[in-house]
């Protein structure tokens, strides 16, 4: 008799779960009670089309931000499961400007392969995965960029007992074994490289980055090649000591601007990521950092519309009046997360084409005005 | 089920005493049937609507265009590294994983058999080792053991010209596997249709052996000399092979009839052959309901059955004939693959059926390299490889274990009681009857096999799951990439089942 | 590792083939001298020979090179110490750890309650311990002399086998009738495991974000907030057996075996979405919303389903459950809450399957107290999962690791079991629009990769959903694996429903059961019996497929071990070490399954019928 009570409880408890489960999140979206008759269901389609994701993420309160995850400096996911990095930096800078606080940021690991369609079917509201901007992305696969935050370039690293120095080039890779991400752009670049040169190489790819780099170390690998920042930050740390490794050739064989990726035709959402960045720019111009930085008020011209004093410009955009000075405040000028991060893996600003344009780098922002 | 009295006499009741709508057990079956049916449409015709919009709204293009358009990717492995379409690419993926599925099913079987005697020897370390090897391999997931794998080759020593094949036939490397390649040569497809001849040739003389047997009684090893038949043939098709290259006159004939062939002969053929299977289907299901006095009677799940083959037929036959791109597809692969073949026998008389090569290793710039004449596995094959056999077997000995332990000792003592020797009753006894236990469920794993080579994502062998994500990477083309990977792998799966159906009706047939 | 290594060895004897032809042999058997029984198992001819040698060197060969991988100075065992947590839990906030710890105790409590409760355990003979101690003993020693150790550690590991020999030479003699409980020894090993973590110093590692250097290693035993939970774990099961056996004699043991299987059904969803969520409940919602609409269902669904059941009542409590089934599918094309939809469903399948528990006044009040439990339930997991957790952490889910794969494991088994029964009904029904909805659906399901299930899951369910409604990609990906199993389920049932023979079928309709009755009280139960070796074995394979979570990027337990931690800025490069430790946990907890998974299967006296 009892058995049967149990068996009789356990099967209307599955059914109910599985009905919880599959109705439990429709309650957690804003709208209170969501409409799913067919007219109002398209209605509300229609109405998304128009309406910005910046209203969105601001009645959801957190900021859904995809990063890889597990990308060395640049976002990693540390031993108590909080992510550091300078993408990650830059999720927060934006979830401060957004919303007001710098930790209201639902990071999501994404791999380099899922990416774009997480943007696409709204997994996430904003990428900052190292994703470079090219001209199929931006309109093929249906993204749009925000100001590139990292100048990178594709690099190869080889072997100093292979006979590689910092002058090798394409024409020192006939019959070698390369190995890349899977998904990237590099992979692209690589094979174009080879093939303008007119030798032939083997190329590899791989799901993450550390297998390629496991394969390079055992010597599976005879090339390895990335945007030159990961190859620095790799032979800062894991070159064994009887052996050198070499990157060259001294010119990257690509452009690689990496920075915020974002879903099409959404411009409101787009200016509020844009101006963040430029923000965290200008204010390094300025030398305003995490640590001197004051109310808006007390700043003149440029500085006081930025950081609030007069916050007009920001509150059209459809942020709070004091959204810059919050970023600045929280999470650092560019500078600030720039060394932050990228110092210790053997990443410097001066001299490489993320210095400030005064300094001879490529660093720029349009003027707050 | 009612029979097809009982319901007569229920239709016959019905008259006198009509029941009402709501209890009828008909209605109230086939308004629950169709409510459930209707309830399934309706929310698949909402989510694809759904999906539709959302589509829109993103601005996501799901059309299949790129399988025309440069992918610009390169793949690690395969019969076209840098392919110039997306369905190249593709193509070049499925092969790898239809390659790797053979290989691995092959390969597993071996070694699961091998592992799987060794679990029932009467050596008590080899036991325990075949133990061993079943139990961790099952029990650790194959994933972890191809990136396990992967690992540990990559940490094999480098190849370089200096180290060299191991006498010149076998070399083991991070850089992957490389052992001596046999490969068909021009003279192949020749050869073959000398075998072809060959296999007739045994055929009548096996029908013949066994007539012989069963009217004298003797042994006249009937399998034996067909095989032997077969081997001539082969042996003197080496030879003689150039005398069949008139072959190919007749596919080339083959191929100008079909590109002469008009598109609407072929929707008209292609419809009449389903009428006709249709309409036989119809007719054959009738003569089956009709009693032995001619009087025929459906129940409801009869004119089911008939509806749903009609409408089936009919959908097909409007989509052959509206779908135009499909007929001339036909035409003109069917005119490919002709000749292709025509091709094929365009060789002169001196060319090998055969040829084999030796592994080497090549340096052309900085590197040294495996070179083409070896057949060499890369690191991703050879993990992928490692893994799906080295899982597999583990379950496949299982399988072989239990089917001979499933066959009663009695089997045995009886065949050594009428003098049979140990081999004797092993192939004839013992196999018989547990390849009967063995068969569905290596069916089984041979499917998993297959599907679990799409692991290959995890350690960069380039099949069918890892291009495909590649390509929607570029391209942006998810949907379409899944779709094709959906459909490909059920083609597999059932391709596999039907194969190991009909063996499975065969060994029935055999037994009894 | 040895120890590890050694165990999965040594449970080998026990396996199914010998215990089966040990049982069969008369107890005592004339011992072989040792040159004899080598010369009988392993010399026995010349092929015999040939193998062995060649055996033995390959295994020497593997150990010498697994061990010298392991201790090789190379290895970076510390990234997968430092980062223990974040494998087991992720972002799980440090301050709120005991609710991890409760969680773990609570199941651990009931795990004791439950072996005292079905005496589990058998009682094993002291000299086949001895044995295997000898065996392991001699075991370590082996590896000691293959190990690449310092002089010192030779030593001491050379101590710790001949102690493990010496123990093994003094049990090995003892009396046939000796014998001690495998639960004794089990818990005793447990012991020693939680020993060795206050004496051997294995070393001292923890990530602190407020410092620099962030990473602590030093030497000396584990940290404290490592090594007293787990002696509490211990104390904890201990006395919940005790506690166990002791009240077992004193109430019907038939009814609270029944409570114990509902509480482990229950328990993890309570631990996981009250005690590991902690769902940060509104007062005034609850009061104004969530009360009433319960209130309101229960007892207008209690007077309803009272009514519904009994005999008597014929075509109309179709036609209302009908109605009822109507109504529910109505509301959602009307602005409602989601919860009251779902409770109108559930009330309409209740309906619709009252005649079947239709009966006598006691009956009848049973099926009304399971509406009520299961509103109870339904309404507290759906009012937690709808309120914010107070776990603030920065990813997607407000758990990861193993922790995440343990319940997508439980949520695919609890949730696939009941769906793949009803496609084997489905799949065997009368009703062939039944049958082909049914059959296409496993067979599309079973003819795809896994993979490619999860990818479209994770990627595209975004896109099939209506705007406003929002599935988070675990749920998602939940879903996937559910459906996938469901299917292989559906083809286990399907297996033991076609052994159900004919007779039974027709004995049922005799007696005059409804279709409903017949399948549910007297098809499904013996079906079911005959599935279960194919179903534990399925249950394994889940358990094993958890790890496809890696591919798509969910932070599971292999996607820590493979990619995170190497991403770490400290730890590049350490995947081997963690991918060892991975495959380790993964071999222990299938290797207990299956072994478990051989024992129920006797139990149940499959194969002797």
């Amino acid at each position: 008799m009892t058995s049967k009570f149990v068996k009789l409880l356990a099967v209307a408890l599955t059914i109910g779960v599985v009905a919880a489960a599959c109705g439990s999140d429709e309650e957690e979206a804003p709208a209170a009670a969501p409409a799913t008759t067919a007219a109002a269901a398209t209605a509300q389609v229609e109405m998304v089309a128009d309406g910005s994701l910046l209203d969105t993420v601001q009645a959801r309160g957190t900021l859904h931000c995809g990063v890889s995850g597990s990308a060395v400096a640049f976002s990693e996911t540390q031993a108590d499961g909080s992510v550091t990095g300078f993408d990650a930096d830059y999720c927060r800078a934006v979830a401060a400007a957004v919303l007001g606080d710098a930790n209201a940021v639902k990071f999501t690991a994404l791999t380099a392969s899922e990416r774009f369609t997480a943007v696409q079917s709204g997994d996430v509201d904003v990428l900052m995965r190292n994703t470079t901007w090219t001209q199929s992305r931006d309109t093929d696969v249906g993204m749009d960029f925000g100001p590139t935050t990292y100048y990178d370039g594709q690099q190869l690293m080889g072997r100093a007992s292979d006979g590689f120095t910092a002058n090798s080039g394409a024409a020192d890779l006939e019959g070698a074994v390369v190995c890349t991400n899977a998904g990237t752009t590099t992979e692209k670049n690589v094979s174009e490289y080879a093939k303008l040169a007119g030798v032939n190489i083997e190329l590899k790819t791989f799901e993450t980055s550390d297998e390629y780099w496991q394969g390079f170390i055992d010597g599976a690998c005879d090339i390895s090649t990335t945007d030159g920042s990961a190859l620095v930050g790799r032979k800062v740390k894991q070159q064994p000591a009887d052996e050198e490794w070499v990157i060259f050739p001294a010119t990257p064989i690509s452009k690689e601007p990496l920075g915020p990726t974002y879903g099409q035709n959404d411009s409101k959402w787009a200016d509020a990521i844009n101006w963040t960045v430029y923000a965290t720019i200008i204010a390094d111009e300025y030398g305003v950092n995490q640590s001197n930085v004051g109310a808006g008020s007390s700043y003149e011209g440029e500085l006081q519309r930025l950081l609030g004093g007069d916050g007009e410009l920001q509150t059209t955009m459809g942020l709070s009046a004091d959204a810059f000075h919050q970023v600045i405040k929280q999470v650092g000028n560019y500078s600030d997360i720039y060394n932050r991060n990228l110092n210790p893996v053997g990443l410097y600003r001066d001299g490489s084409a993320n210095a400030g344009w005064k300094d001879g780098g490529l660093i720029y922002a349009p003027p707050a005005r | 089920m009612q029979s097809p009295a009982e319901e007569k006499s229920s239709t016959l009741k019905a008259v006198s005493q009509r029941v009402p709508l709501w209890r009828d057990v008909v209605v109230i079956k086939w308004v629950t049937q169709l409510g459930l049916l209707a309830v399934v449409v309706t929310s698949l015709w909402f989510l694809a609507g759904q999906a539709g919009d959302n589509l829109q709204a993103r601005n996501i293009n799901t059309g299949f265009d790129f399988l025309e358009r440069p992918p610009d990717i390169q793949l690690s492995e395969g019969i076209d590294t840098s392919p110039a379409t997306g369905g190249r690419a593709l193509w070049v993926g499925m092969v790898n994983t239809l390659r790797m599925a053979v290989v691995g099913i092959v390969f597993a079987t071996f070694l699961g058999v091998i592992v799987g005697l060794a679990r029932l020897s009467n050596n008590w370390l080899i036991k325990r080792l075949a133990g061993l090897w079943i139990e961790t391999l099952r029990n650790v997931p194959l994933l972890v053991q191809m990136i396990f794998y992967f690992a540990v080759l990559t940490a094999l020593p480098r190849v370089s010209l200096e180290s060299g094949p191991i006498h010149g036939w076998f070399h083991v490397s991070n850089k992957g596997i490389s052992m001596p390649r046999v490969f068909i040569s021009d003279g192949f497809y020749q050869w073959i249709t000398v075998v072809a001849v060959g296999c007739i040739a045994a055929y009548f003389l096996k029908k013949q052996r066994e007539k012989k047997h069963d009217l004298t009684g003797e042994n006249t090893h009937a399998a034996s000399w067909a095989f032997l038949t077969v081997c001539t043939f082969a042996i003197i098709g080496i030879f003689v092979h150039p005398i069949f290259s008139f072959v190919g006159e007749i596919f080339a004939a083959l191929a100008t009839l079909f590109e002469n062939i008009p598109a609407t002969l072929i929707k008209i053929l292609i419809s009449s052959i389903l009428i006709f299977f249709a309409a036989r289907w119809i007719r054959n299901f009738f003569a089956s309901r009709r009693s032995a006095t001619g009087h025929l009677s459906l129940i409801d799940d009869d004119i089911f059955r008939m509806v749903f083959v009609g409408t089936g037929a009919l959908i097909a036959i409007i989509v052959v004939i509206s779908w135009t791109g499909i007929s001339s597809w036909i035409l003109h692969s069917g005119r490919d693959l002709f000749q292709m073949l025509e091709a094929k026998f365009e060789v002169d008389g001196a060319a090998r059926p055969f040829d084999a090569m030796k592994p080497d290793i090549v340096k052309p710039g900085k590197f040294a390299n495996y070179g083409k004449n070896g057949l060499t596995m890369g690191p991703g094959f050879a993990a992928v490889f490692f893994g799906v056999v080295f899982y597999t077997s583990a379950f496949v000995a299982e399988i072989i274990r239990g089917g001979i332990l499933a066959v009663p000792k009695g089997q045995i003592e009886a065949g050594n009681a009428v003098g049979l020797s140990r081999s004797q009753s092993l192939r004839h006894i013992v196999l018989p009857q547990a390849i009967r236990i063995i068969l569905p469920p290596m069916g089984n794993q041979y499917l998993n096999l297959t599907k679990n080579t799409s692991l290959a994502i995890a350690v960069g062998y380039s099949d069918i799951v890892q291009v495909g994500q590649t390509v929607y990477n570029q391209t942006g083309k998810s949907l379409p990439v899944m779709a094709i990977w959906m459909l490909f792998y059920l083609t597999c799966s059932l391709t596999i089942s039907v194969i190991v159906n009909y063996y499975n009706v065969r060994m029935k047939i055999v037994e009894r | 590792m040895n120890s590890a290594n050694s165990t999965s060895q040594d449970q080998f004897s026990s396996d199914s083939l010998t215990d089966v032809s040990k049982n069969e042999l008369p107890p005592k058997v004339a011992a072989l001298s040792p040159t004899e029984w080598l010369k009988a198992n392993l010399f026995s001819n010349t092929f015999n020979s040939i193998l062995t040698v060649i055996s033995t060197a390959a295994i020497l060969l593997i150990i010498r090179g697994l061990l010298s991988f392991i201790f090789n100075p190379l290895r970076q065992w510390s990234a997968t110490a430092t980062n223990m947590r974040l494998l087991m839990t992720q972002a799980y906030p440090e301050h709120q750890y005991a609710r991890i710890w409760v969680s773990l105790g609570f199941l651990l409590f009931l795990t004791g309650i439950s072996l005292a409760f079905w005496r589990a355990g058998r009682s094993v003979q002291l000299s086949q311990v001895g044995k295997r101690l000898l065996a392991l003993g001699a075991f370590i020693l082996l590896a000691t002399l293959l190990a690449p150790f310092s002089n010192k550690a030779t030593i001491i590991w050379l101590i710790i086998g001949i102690f493990i020999v010496g123990i093994g030479f003094l049990l090995k003699p003892s009396h046939e009738d000796k014998t001690v409980s495998s639960l004794t020894l089990l818990s005793g090993a447990f012991l020693l495991a939680i020993l060795s973590l206050w004496v051997i110093p294995y070393g001292h590692h923890s990530y602190l974000s407020t410092r620099t250097p962030k990473i602590l290693a030093e030497p000396g035993t584990v940290a404290m907030t490592t090594k007293l939970p787990w002696t509490i774990m211990f104390v904890v099961a201990m006395c919940s057996y005790f506690l166990g056996s002791f009240i077992r004699e004193k109430i019907d043991e038939t009814r609270s075996k029944a409570v114990l299987s509902a509480t482990w059904l229950i328990s993890p969803l309570f631990l996981l979405f009250l005690v590991l969520r902690d769902p940060d409940f509104d007062t005034g919602h609850l009061l104004s919303t969530d009360i009433p609409i319960f209130l309101f269902f229960s007892i207008v669904g209690s007077v309803l389903l009272l009514w519904l059941t009994r005999p008597d009542i014929g075509e109309k409590g179709r036609v209302i459950s009908a109605a009822i089934l109507f109504v529910g599918f109505a509301t959602f094309l009307f602005q409602m809450l989601m919860i009251v939809r779902i409770l109108t469903l559930v009330l309409a399948f209740f309906a619709l399957a009252a005649p079947t528990f239709s009966g006598q006044k006691p009956a009848r009040i049973r099926y009304t107290k399971v509406w009520i439990a299961s509103m109870v339930i339904l309404c507290w997991l759906i009012t937690a999962i709808n309120t914010p957790s107070t776990a603030k952490v920065p990813g997607d889910f407000f758990i990861g690791g193993f922790a995440i794969t343990l319940m997508i494991f439980f949520f695919t088994m609890v949730l696939a079991f009941p769906l793949g029964v009803l496609l084997a009904l489905a799949r065997t029904s009368k009703f062939p629009i039944f049958r082909i909805i049914s059959t296409t659906f496993i067979e599309f399901i079973r003819g795809v990769p896994l993979i490619t299930i999860l990818i479209f899951f994770s990627v595209m369910v975004p896109l099939f959903l209506p705007d406003g409604m929002d599935l988070t990609e675990i749920a998602a990906v939940t879903i996937a694996f559910i459906i996938f199993e469901a299917a292989y389920l559906a083809e286990n049932v399907r297996g033991g429903l076609q052994s159900v023979t004919r007779g039974q079928h027709e004995a049922a309709e005799a007696v005059g059961m409804t279709n409903a009755q017949k399948t549910f009280f007297i098809v499904l139960p013996q079906a079911l019996r005959v599935a279960i070796p194919p179903m534990v074995g399925q249950i394994i394979a889940t358990f094993k497929e958890t790890g496809l979570l890696a591919i798509i990027g969910i932070f599971d337990f292999l996607y820590i071990a493979r990619s995170v931690i190497p991403g770490q800025t400290q730890y590049m490069g350490s995947t081997r070490e963690n991918l060892l430790f991975v495959s380790l946990v993964y071999l222990v907890i299938c290797f207990a399954m299956s072994k478990a998974s051989q024992r129920v299967e006797k139990r149940v006296g499959l194969g002797e019928r």
